[in-house]
């Protein structure tokens, strides 16, 4: 084998079947990060007047209850939700496959959903996976009924590298 | 109990005897103490069957859904000295098929699960507590967080001042023992040594040999019944006394076919029991979807039995019938008696 192919085959290795992808799961926050304490305070969907406030409230206080109600952490914070919230507000876009197939919630959540939700709170891991997409800044998870979205979880994302 | 079980599915279901076994030997005594078997699913989505053109799916998913509802509430009624458990015994979702060779695709099992919600809550609801079994069409699913109970093997009885004597297993190794001898020493220990937890390497081992065995099968027209399988005389009335002995399947009077594995089976137990101070002498699988019991002598003059539990997907054929049956069985152990029940809507 020449070096030429010798090496291309090594890259080809280490690219592809050496290393393991490592599966992808999605957590759960603490309190604090979270917009609901338990899961009997689950945001509805679709979106009733008074929890798109609730919503709101969270995200202008960038993902930390602590802060609402006593400082606007995220003055864009209505301006960049608004129109998600109004779709979320809507029944007829909210089924399992406008999150998963279809392309409704694009403008806000380009990258592929996950599954596999760890949320330790829980007694086991759930029958049905719920569906976790993000926009970056917060995970939105979405738990579903017969295909159809029913509740909404909003959790504040850990950024994946910390700029320096 | 087994006649609280058959009471429980004739709920639901009609029901015929396929196969049991009464025998002292068989080492798992106590009477109240049952333990059921759901056999293999293979549950895909509703999508990928048809854009797999598979020509096959799972049976009497209706059925089973209110058979496992059934099998809760027997559950919740039970005695306080009482236990029910319910083991699935692998290949519950058929990722190889809604995937085209499982790979690490996440999401994988997800829309499955989505597509046949009922039944899927009905089965990992919390207080049924269903044991899984990984088979070797969901195998990939031990590597995400959801499913890392899901085991290779149980032993019963599982009370720990007791050797066990039964094994769970879902049953591909046997696969290998036969066709790939020198892999099998490898996960030998990883399926059948009591105290060893399984590793990383031993899991990766175990995928690669899957792998393996799948080659490039893409499950179009079958995956293990190419013809139904013929399941001897089926005990239509069920509400007489169950015998001792029904269809049980011994080497010199059965086909070869209702034989399958038991060879295999038994020099696994016997050689578990010399490494490990085991007392296997029963082997509950499924994977075949070939539902029977099948016993032969031992060296020391004890009974090994394999209990091969059946499928919800593909056919079987009873002896004296001309058409062939959808696979929709479930099997039980409990006070030294074994059965399997061939199930069909009401």
């Amino acid at each position: 084998m020449s070096k030429c192919k010798l090496f291309l085959a090594t890259g080809l290795l280490i690219v592809s079947g050496c290393s393991a992808r490592p599966v992808t799961y999605v957590t759960v926050r603490e309190a604090k990060f979270r917009t609901e304490m338990n899961r009997s305070d689950r945001l509805k969907l679709p979106l009733s007047a008074e929890s798109r406030e609730r919503l709101l409230r969270f995200f202008k206080a960038g993902g930390d209850t602590d802060r609402i109600g006593r400082d606007i952490a995220d003055p864009e914070a209505e301006k960049r939700y608004a129109p998600l919230l109004d779709t979320l507000s809507d029944p007829a876009k909210l089924s399992l496959e406008d999150l998963t197939e279809k392309q409704t919630f694009k403008n806000w959540f380009s990258k592929r959903p996950i599954r596999q939700v760890v949320d330790a709170r829980e007694e086991a891991p759930p029958a049905i996976d719920p569906v976790a997409v993000t926009d970056d800044k917060y995970w939105w998870i979405f738990y579903h009924h017969q295909k159809k979205l029913v509740e909404l979880l909003v959790v504040k994302a850990i950024p994946p590298q910390m700029k320096r | 109990m087994h006649d609280r079980l058959l009471a429980a599915l004739q709920s639901v279901a009609r029901v015929r005897l396929v196969a049991s076994l009464r025998d002292e030997r068989l080492g798992f005594a106590n009477a109240k103490d049952m333990r059921i078997f759901i056999p293999d699913v293979h549950l895909i989505s509703e999508r990928r069957r048809i854009q797999g053109a598979f020509r096959y799916s799972t049976n009497h998913t209706d059925l089973l859904t209110s058979v496992i509802l059934a099998l809760n509430q027997m559950r919740s009624g039970a005695a306080d000295d009482e236990a029910i458990e319910i083991y699935q015994l692998g290949d519950f979702l058929d990722l190889w098929r809604e995937a085209d060779g499982a790979d690490n695709q996440v999401d994988v099992a997800s829309p499955i699960k989505d597509d046949h919600e009922d039944l899927v809550t009905a089965l990992m609801d919390r207080k049924l507590r269903t044991r899984f079994l990984l088979g070797n069409h969901d195998f990939d699913l031990y590597r995400w967080p959801d499913y890392t109970a899901w085991e290779r093997r149980y032993y019963l009885p599982d009370a720990a001042d007791a050797a066990p004597s039964v094994v769970l297993l879902h049953g591909d190794i046997f696969d290998w023992v036969e066709s790939l001898p020198d892999a099998v020493q490898n996960v030998f220990v990883y399926l059948f040594a009591p105290n060893v937890a399984a590793t990383d390497h031993r899991l990766g081992e175990m995928i690669n040999l899957i792998r393996q065995s799948h080659g490039d099968r893409k499950y179009r027209t079958y995956i293990q019944a190419q013809q139904p399988s013929t399941i001897g005389t089926v005990r239509e009335s069920v509400a007489d006394e169950v015998p001792a002995r029904w269809n049980v399947q011994m080497p010199g009077s059965a086909p070869a076919q209702n034989l399958l594995y038991l060879d295999s089976a038994y020099e696994c137990c016997k050689r578990a029991n010399e490494q490990y101070q085991m007392n296997l002498r029963v082997a509950v699988i499924g994977h075949t979807h070939h539902a029977r019991i099948a016993v032969r002598e031992t060296d020391d003059g004890n009974l090994f039995t394999l209990i091969d539990c059946g499928a919800w997907i593909e056919n079987c054929i009873a002896d004296g019938e001309t058409s062939a049956s959808p696979n929709a069985q479930i099997a039980a152990l409990s006070g030294n008696e074994a059965r399997i029940y061939q199930l069909e809507p009401a």
